[in-house]
């Protein structure tokens, strides 16, 4: 019998605990965006569309501020332990999301 | 220069390649590098236990990077768990320093297997320069985690288990 990943089943829990991350971090995060779907592996998967602020996106401290931003994400949500999927993350500034115009990122 | 570190160094330049108006395929191109700096560290680094030089070459191409990454997942799941049941504070502070190094390599190589896989293939969605810049600098994270912890017993075993075909 297949086994449907818990947040699948439990989108609601889902989105409520990644609106409470995208309160967590702000200022640094203007918003967060995600698909629930499968990865190239075929493990279910939550993909994470964080946009930062331009200052959270300076380059200095570019990769201290990803890596934290994603272990909060981690650890508010909890992808893997409550919901059984993997996660991954993407990243950009509210500035080149200007740029681009990616519905997506809406 | 070795092949992963100049695949590196190559990723870190198309990352920066156009500062003010990044072209998608320097952006696409230093995502996909990256990955193969860091599959192609962990290849080369686990050829080095076997002892016959001249069968190391072919040993090189059985690794396969599905296989990788899932044993990377299932590694960063199991010190997860360790972490957490075990509370990092209580571990002996050389241990967690390993530890935290090899959680890190496991889990860039999770993250950068499916980066890849959408650098290459999935046109649906365009690449920002702060997020190729963010990844290819987590790489380099993760290349001096590994040195750090190379010769660890742990990191050694974690090798070994790269050829293994494990199922989730």
């Amino acid at each position: 019998m297949p086994v449907v990943p818990s947040g699948i089943v439990h989108q609601r829990q889902v989105a409520a605990a990644i609106q409470k991350a995208a309160q967590a971090l702000q200022p640094e995060v203007v918003r967060i965006l995600y698909s629930l779907t499968l990865d190239s592996t075929g493990t279910a998967a939550i993909f994470f569309r964080v946009l930062l602020s331009d200052e959270a996106s300076r380059e200095d401290r570019l990769y201290e501020t990803t890596q934290r931003i994603s272990r909060k994400i981690i650890d508010i949500v909890k992808p893997m332990e409550k919901f059984g999927m993997e996660a991954y993350f993407n990243f950009r500034s509210a500035s080149e999301q200007a740029k681009l115009k990616d519905a997506a990122w809406e | 220069m070795r092949l992963p570190e100049g695949l590196l160094e190559q990723a870190q330049h198309l990352a920066r390649r156009e500062p003010k108006r990044p072209k998608q395929a320097s952006l696409r191109r230093a995502i996909s590098t990256a990955y193969y700096a860091l599959f192609h560290l962990l290849i080369s680094e686990a050829i080095l236990s076997w002892k016959r030089v001249e069968d190391r070459d072919d040993l090189a191409r059985m690794f396969e990077h599905t296989n990788m990454k899932t044993v990377c997942a299932n590694k960063r799941d199991e010190l997860n768990g360790e972490f957490k049941k075990t509370k990092k504070t209580t571990l002996p502070a050389h241990e967690l320093t390993v530890k935290t190094h090899l959680h890190l390599v496991a889990e860039t190589f999770v993250q950068m297997h499916q980066q890849r896989e959408n650098a290459d293939y999935d046109y649906s969605t365009a690449w920002a320069r702060t997020d190729v810049v963010a990844k290819v600098a987590t790489v380099d994270a993760a290349f001096k985690s590994w040195k750090a912890i190379r010769k660890e017993d742990i990191a050694q075993a974690f090798l070994f288990t790269l050829l293994q075909k494990k199922r989730r």
